[in-house]
């Protein structure tokens, strides 16, 4: 092999490629730094146990190594949320406390095709604030990223996993059946529900009601329907249609999607997601993660989302 | 516009009935032709003809946005990337375990012969029964006649081929059939049309 062949999924960026990251680098920053937001560099590698919380996905993807200096093992970041959660946690704090940053992460595999294992993620986060005006927040700030690095005909898609996970303690699902309901939902196999139900001594009709709910505005006035005995299901749809509605109001177009669950595992409520016509996945997502920084002796609520800004400027 | 990729073959036989039904068809003189990407007679609804294993992949890459394939390709390949909305019902076989004897697959350390390597290791994982895994291409009844493995992890329809080569068909791994596949920005960015002939296939099926 010649000495200049790149691992699988690591390249270089240079010239054009190179500074057209660097520019989108630098005007979201500017974006981020005009609206509030505190840009933070966190380090290359970190104790295994912050980095990791409590998300096998993450794990998974976590490249570990033993520190010879300490004998403990460490690792190196794939993900910048828990160390986003770490820095809020230290200050301990009560206040509403925002973040963004841009910064190259390594991941053993790869998250979809087309991507790299060494995204550069660009993300913001926003702590200490629980009602949906912080998701909307986020969300608007998310879409501005998008179209400050020139990327438009933006499709927002917005689901809440706690839909999923009421119903699922509400038939008092083992954690194997759980895992299993999960990873159908991941797939949207709609098949293998079927089979999953049929096999079943539980009732799960209102999974095969569930995974339907996916398209325009409609899908909520049907969701309220069904779900209409089901208090906090109905806040959390409601709560869907706020935030939908504020963002069809600002002429984007807005999908509904009631059965978006996210593989990792640390999101608690409302999820969101960004798609256009031109790209053949998912290019921007997010979501509420309340409570992530309980490892760190801190619960607060936090929403916040991600991309990789090395793959939507090279495209 | 829509394209959808279907694998050459018996699900190409299978699947053209059924999309005929709900009034999408390919000319004889396209199919017969040597282009590999096929008009239909809905002007914005184009086809391609692939190898069974390479309809996924060009699924979850975007370049089609729906796609017929069988459900042990599916598994094998992974669902990144696509959902899989739709089980067509036909291709209906089993993925088994076939082996000479039972006494074959009670060994500690089962050497197991298959097309599918990911299906097969998932399958004895979940058993926890530790294998090591023979990748081939065909022929695989063979692989145990001849002392290759211990046994096979294949597909089996009417189980002759295993019968002729002294093999019997033990464990079930799953029922196969053909099932649509959609990718998952396509669902979001053409979600009216997808929606729109997945429901009328669903009807007819």
């Amino acid at each position: 092999m010649s000495s200049w062949i790149l691992p699988e999924g690591i390249s270089d960026l240079t010239g054009d490629s190179a500074l057209l990251v660097e520019n989108n680098r630098r005007s979201l920053l500017d974006l981020y730094k005009s609206l509030g937001y505190e840009f933070v560099i966190p380090p290359i590698i970190e104790n295994i146990e912050s980095l990791l919380l409590t998300s096998k996905e993450v794990d998974k993807k976590t490249f570990k190594f033993l520190d010879p200096t300490s004998g403990d093992l460490i690792a190196v970041h794939s993900d910048i949320t828990p160390q986003i959660a770490r820095i809020d946690a230290m200050r301990s704090t009560d206040e509403v406390e925002k973040y963004c940053y841009v910064n190259s992460i390594v991941q053993t595999q790869v998250d979809d095709f087309y991507a790299s294992r060494s995204p550069i993620q660009v993300g913001a986060e926003l702590y200490g604030d629980n009602s949906y005006k912080a998701d909307i927040e986020i969300i608007d700030l998310m879409l501005k990223s998008l179209e400050s690095i020139k990327l438009n005909n933006l499709i927002v898609n917005i689901g809440n996993v706690k839909i999923f996970n009421l119903l699922a303690k509400k038939v008092n699902l083992d954690e194997d059946d759980l895992k299993q309901l999960s990873l159908i939902f991941v797939r949207r196999s709609k098949p293998d529900l079927a089979d999953f139900i049929k096999q079943s001594s539980k009732d799960l009709s209102l999974f095969s009601t569930l995974i339907n709910l996916e398209g325009d505005s409609s899908v909520l006035t049907l969701a309220i329907e069904y779900f209409k005995d089901d208090k906090d299901i109905i806040n959390c749809i409601k709560e869907i249609q706020e935030i939908g509605k504020y963002f069809e109001d600002k002429d984007y177009k807005v999908m509904y999607d009631l059965a978006e669950l996210k593989t990792y595992g640390y999101h608690t409520g409302l999820i969101f997601s960004v798609f256009n016509d031109t790209f053949k996945k998912v290019i921007a997502n997010g979501g509420r993660y309340n409570g992530i920084g309980k490892v760190f002796g801190m619960e607060r609520p936090a929403t916040g989302f991600s991309f990789d800004l090395k793959y939507l400027s090279q495209v | 516009m829509l394209t959808i990729a279907l694998s050459k073959g018996r699900i190409l036989k299978e699947t053209l009935p059924l999309l005929a039904t709900i009034g999408i068809e390919v000319s004889d003189d396209e199919l017969n032709s040597r282009k590999l990407i096929l008009d239909s007679n809905v002007e914005d609804i184009k086809i391609i003809v692939l190898r069974a294993t390479d309809v996924p992949v060009f699924v979850q890459h975007g370049v089609a946005d729906i796609g017929v394939s069988g459900k042990d390709v599916i598994e094998e390949k992974g669902y990144m990337g696509i959902y899989e909305l739709l089980d067509l019902r036909i291709s209906k076989c089993r993925m088994m375990v076939a082996a000479k004897s039972a006494s074959d697959i009670q060994k500690n350390l089962l050497k197991v012969a298959t097309k599918y390597p990911n299906t097969a290791k998932n399958y004895f994982n979940k058993i926890n029964r530790q294998v090591e895994i023979i990748k081939l291409y065909g022929a695989m009844e063979l692989a145990p006649v001849v002392g290759l493995s211990d046994c096979i992890v294949d597909l089996v329809d009417t189980g002759n081929t295993l019968k002729a080569n002294g093999l019997k068909a033990f464990d079930e791994i799953s029922s196969i059939s053909s099932r649509l596949i959609v990718n998952i920005s396509s669902y979001k960015s053409k979600n009216i049309e997808i929606k729109d002939l997945v429901e009328s296939l669903e009807k007819n099926l």
